[in-house]
């Protein structure tokens, strides 16, 4: 049932069989450290356009689905990170090539191969030097153990979850020591003089964006426990798998492939905003979709207005809130993870606050803010009923857009 | 043997255990990044499970409830109040 479930859920094609023993060698890792004996989930690897790693609960079984196109785009998203030229054209390009690809998944081929010109326009800007990824050996080491960290703290995180069930079918329901953190670190940021939040988010973000994201004169503290009263049971549970996920991750990829303490603190903090990102990604996809069923012109210039907007959320920032309230959570329990390992977390996080901003950017704000602002000029109503003028069949644009996207080239 | 996916919202409570009574429909759960949580019917389509998948769907249609189906990974356009039944009749042929 399970691989009915995969086949059903995601357009997949066959995992890579060469890295499937890391893969389990993660999650044999990760287990091995837990009392649950034979009573853990089983993992099943796939590979597919969703890029999404999910506990999967039928019947009685639970089963952990790995995506190693996840891996692989993080993989993809640190090498650009780190790329010696045209660093924002690579980030646009990727996001192009993620819209085309959940395009395809909306049957919206038309826009999928819109995006996947898109995708390709960027990488030929950012490709005129040949050596765009050409890392010294250092270099190489460090974005192969963020992959891996990232890799099994998205891993770790699923596995935690099925550990928050259990512990609650066993009568020791974790919720509350968790909500308890979760108060304190609010408390914390409450009594940190804090009131040019707004301002710093405009400064950010741009006013337009922060007027969807937080109330004006609102601090971080009241913004965040604003969030936890709306989303309480689902960040208490989110909080949980980070947290426990990224014990387990830290204790995993120090001791077994000796990855140093600010690398795995890097690499779990990208991991979750790599997934932050594909997060926003998919609200432009979505609004791509409604652009592209778009009536008329009057009615595709009226959505296409609010495109900006759209990446944010519609929810007054809640959305946006969760995930950077688990984000600055998640950092602050990392920092005494680091202390508890030995090393001190102060002596590395100048550098881990560049690194988070540089990657701010150089990866998300190209794709959020410079790649939707562009969109919002250049999109007209005609585009996505035109670019198919040779009048090719379903099947011949679908091969056309998965050309684009890379999808039907060997694995790279 | 042809499947699809149907996505709902997990407010059709009554309605997915009704279903799952069925040997057509298995419940899956999964967790999601947002913290927002979705039911999915796994859904061999047959003569009996055809016409109660679609009575779900197009309910949920008419209430403007979320639902999305999905074969092979991809999303079923098109689904409406009166072609349900014939979309889905197709989609049992199509594997």
């Amino acid at each position: 049932m399970i691989d009915g479930y995969i086949k059903s859920s995601r357009r997949t094609k066959a995992p890579i069989d060469q890295f499937r023993k890391q893969y389990e060698e993660y999650f044999s890792g990760l287990c091995s450290n837990l009392l649950l004996g034979s009573d853990i989930p089983k993992l099943k690897i796939t590979y597919s356009t969703e890029r999404r790693c999910e506990l999967v609960k039928i019947k009685d079984s639970s089963f952990i689905v790995y995506d190693q196109y996840m891996g692989q785009s993080f993989n993809r998203l640190n090498r650009v990170h780190m790329a010696n030229h045209g660093v924002a054209e690579l980030s646009k390009a990727y996001g192009c090539k993620y819209i085309a690809e959940k395009l395809v998944v909306e049957s919206e081929l038309n826009a999928a191969a819109f995006f996947g010109l898109l995708n390709h326009q960027f990488i030929k800007v950012a490709n005129k030097n040949e050596r765009t990824f050409e890392f010294d050996p250092e270099k190489e080491v460090r974005r192969n153990q963020l992959t891996i960290v990232q890799e099994i703290f998205i891993m770790s995180h699923e596995l935690a979850h099925f550990i928050f069930e259990k512990n609650i079918q066993m009568g020791r329901d974790p919720s509350k020591t968790t909500e308890n953190a979760l108060l304190e670190f609010i408390k914390d940021k409450e009594e940190v003089v804090d009131s040019n939040h707004y301002q710093e988010i405009v400064k950010r973000y741009g006013k337009r964006v922060a007027q969807n994201i937080i109330k004006d004169n609102e601090s971080r503290g009241q913004h965040y426990l604003n969030v936890f009263n709306t989303k309480k049971d689902a960040l208490i549970e989110e909080a949980f798998a980070d947290d426990m996920g990224a014990y387990l991750s830290f204790n995993l990829a120090r001791d077994k492939y000796s990855i140093p303490d600010d690398v795995i603190v890097e690499g779990i903090l990208t991991g979750h905003k790599y997934l932050r990102l594909f997060q926003h990604l998919d609200k432009i996809s979505k609004m791509i979709v409604k652009l592209a069923n778009a009536k008329n012109n009057t009615n595709f210039c009226s959505l296409l207005k609010n495109i900006d907007k759209s990446v944010w959320g519609d929810d007054g920032g809640i959305a946006i809130g969760f995930t950077q309230f688990r984000e600055h959570f998640l950092r602050d329990r990392l920092a005494l993870l680091s202390a508890v390992s030995g090393s001190d977390p102060n002596s590395y996080q100048c550098n881990l606050s560049d690194t988070l901003d540089s990657y701010d950017e150089k990866i998300e704000f190209p794709i959020t803010l410079e790649l939707v602002s562009r969109l919002k000029k250049i999109l007209k109503f005609e585009h996505f009923s035109d670019i198919n003028d040779r009048k090719m069949s379903k099947g011949e644009l679908l091969s056309q857009v998965d050309n684009m996207t890379g999808w039907s080239n060997e694995y790279v | 043997m042809s499947r699809i996916l149907i996505e709902v919202k997990p407010d059709d409570s009554s309605v997915i255990s009704d279903l799952e009574k069925h040997d057509d429909f298995t419940v899956i759960t999964s967790d999601r990044f947002d913290g927002d949580s979705i039911v999915q019917l796994l859904v061999t389509l047959s003569t009996i499970s055809i016409p109660l998948a679609a009575k779900m769907i197009v309910e949920n249609i008419k209430s403007n409830k979320h639902v999305i189906v999905k074969k092979d990974g991809v999303i079923v356009k098109g689904l409406n109040a009166d072609d349900t039944i014939k979309i889905l009749k197709e989609l049992e042929k199509d594997d």
